[in-house]
């Protein structure tokens, strides 16, 4: 009930406040536009870098994304609000997560079929496998990254803090993703790749885990 | 004044902060319908106290009951008989009053019907502005919409840092009303304030907080035991 009332209180949020989609899509516009002039290479060879641009460009994303998650609970301290409301951490960091998620999702949703118009991205299998694989890897990013971000709120430095200890955390995510990608885009079975598959599910679920039950000393003072 | 049994400990609260020791053993008693004003100089952990027993902050050792329920833990249901005044609104700048009061009362699970609130409204003059996002609004109308989020709310024991300090003098009568009608219920007050004229008309009892410890601690409190325990402190 109170996940509900969290969860609908971020979407509430972004409807008003109009900073999280709207600033993420806007820059993988900008990054895939930057892309598309800055590399012309021969269609063959540019598909063997192709996921992994992708999936650098949403890892950037997501931290333009994460780091205004937590901008409206500072600006007039509504965190403390939240925080000494009879509602457990967990549920907060839930919340933030789902929604988060979601934004990303929209976000990405929204861009990707600027990758397939500028940059010629195909996928010769099928297309629900591609859209479940980016299910999974922005919940990976998300989990991890609304725990650092809950972190940053409460530093000085939290601006920093967000991309210095997202990139090197979700290496093995992106990595897995963009190794992934590869593979939904030639066309191969899920047993080509499914040992990538079970790290993204691993890393999901382990930082899912880590961030509901740590969330209350990460988001105190 | 109604008073009965303690319905709420703190017992050991210790803090510090970069090896600095701002609360070193903070122990006191809280009864129903008492209004206990905190005093101190600047500095001396009022506001960290506060923050502590709203669970913004964990403190390094110490244990407390609010009641029954246990503080400090990772339950939160003792947080239900909490209610917060801060430094800051602790409102969402983009959502309009109405969808603040509805968001933190739903979140507190306390049903209160629309024609209540609208009722609030009009009672603190801001009904002309519910519709408005609160990024707008004055200091002023941000205290007298905390006042009507803490009318609204559930709660046993309300924790208020320096409440008089954005108030001008028809916000200064609302605060007193409240005051007197929250300790008539039976709901406790813990707040700090600098204005010790106030406070000695305001507060059924004292706690002087100094090196750290309760160092002052008196039941219907006179202007000369605030001004003895703040001048010998200096």
């Amino acid at each position: 009930m109170q996940l509900m009332t969290l969860v609908k209180k971020e979407f509430h949020q972004e409807i008003r406040a109009k900073e999280s989609v709207i600033s993420m899509t806007v820059f993988s516009v900008a990054v895939i536009l930057l892309f598309s002039f800055a590399f012309n290479a021969a269609p063959a060879e540019f598909n063997k870098f192709l996921p992994g641009l992708i999936w650098m460009t949403f890892l950037f994303v997501s931290v333009i994304g994460l780091l205004r998650s937590f901008s409206a609970e500072k600006e007039m301290d509504a965190y403390s609000a939240l925080l000494s409301s009879p509602v457990d951490r967990g549920s907060i960091y839930l919340g933030k997560l789902i929604a988060f998620w979601i934004f990303l999702l929209l976000a990405q949703g929204l861009t990707i079929p600027l990758f397939v118009l500028f940059l010629n991205f195909k996928i010769s299998g099928e297309w629900y496998v591609f859209i479940l694989l980016m299910m999974l890897t922005d919940w990976a990013i998300s989990g991890v990254g609304i725990m650092i971000s809950g972190m940053g709120l409460r530093t000085r430095m939290g601006e920093v803090l967000v991309p210095v200890l997202l990139f090197p955390l979700l290496s093995p995510v992106i990595i897995a993703a963009t190794k992934s990608t590869s593979a939904i885009a030639m066309g191969l079975p899920l047993s080509k790749f499914n040992f990538w598959i079970m790290i993204l599910i691993t890393f999901s679920v382990v930082f899912s885990l880590v961030g509901y039950l740590t969330f209350g000393a990460i988001s105190e003072e | 004044m109604a008073a009965g049994s303690p319905f709420f400990s703190i017992s050991n609260i210790a803090k510090s902060f970069h090896h600095k020791r701002v609360l070193k053993s903070i122990s006191f008693q809280l009864n129903p319908g008492e209004r206990t004003v905190l005093i101190g100089p600047n500095g001396v952990g009022k506001t960290t106290l506060l923050k502590i027993l709203a669970g913004i902050m964990r403190p390094d050792k110490g244990t407390g009951s609010l009641n029954d329920l246990p503080m400090f833990t990772d339950d939160a249901r003792h947080r239900k008989n909490l209610v917060l005044w801060a430094h800051q609104p602790l409102f969402y700048p983009a959502f309009t009053a109405m969808e603040n009061l509805r968001f933190f009362l739903e979140l507190r699970n306390d049903k209160v019907s629309d024609e209540k609130i609208e009722e609030e409204f009009v009672k603190y003059d801001l009904h002309r502005h519910k519709s408005e996002p609160v990024r707008i609004y004055s200091a002023g109308m941000l205290q007298r919409l905390t006042m009507i989020k803490l009318t609204l709310s559930s709660w046993k024991l309300a924790l208020m840092d320096e409440p008089t300090s954005a108030l001008d003098i028809s916000g200064l009568k609302q605060l007193d009303h409240l005051f007197e009608t929250w300790g008539n219920e039976g709901r406790s007050i813990l707040f700090s304030t600098h204005d010790i004229q106030w406070a000695e008309k305001h507060s059924d009892r004292v706690i002087g907080i100094r090196n750290g410890k309760v160092e002052l601690e008196k039941s219907i409190p006179k202007l000369d035991d605030f001004t003895t325990f703040l001048e010998s402190n200096s």
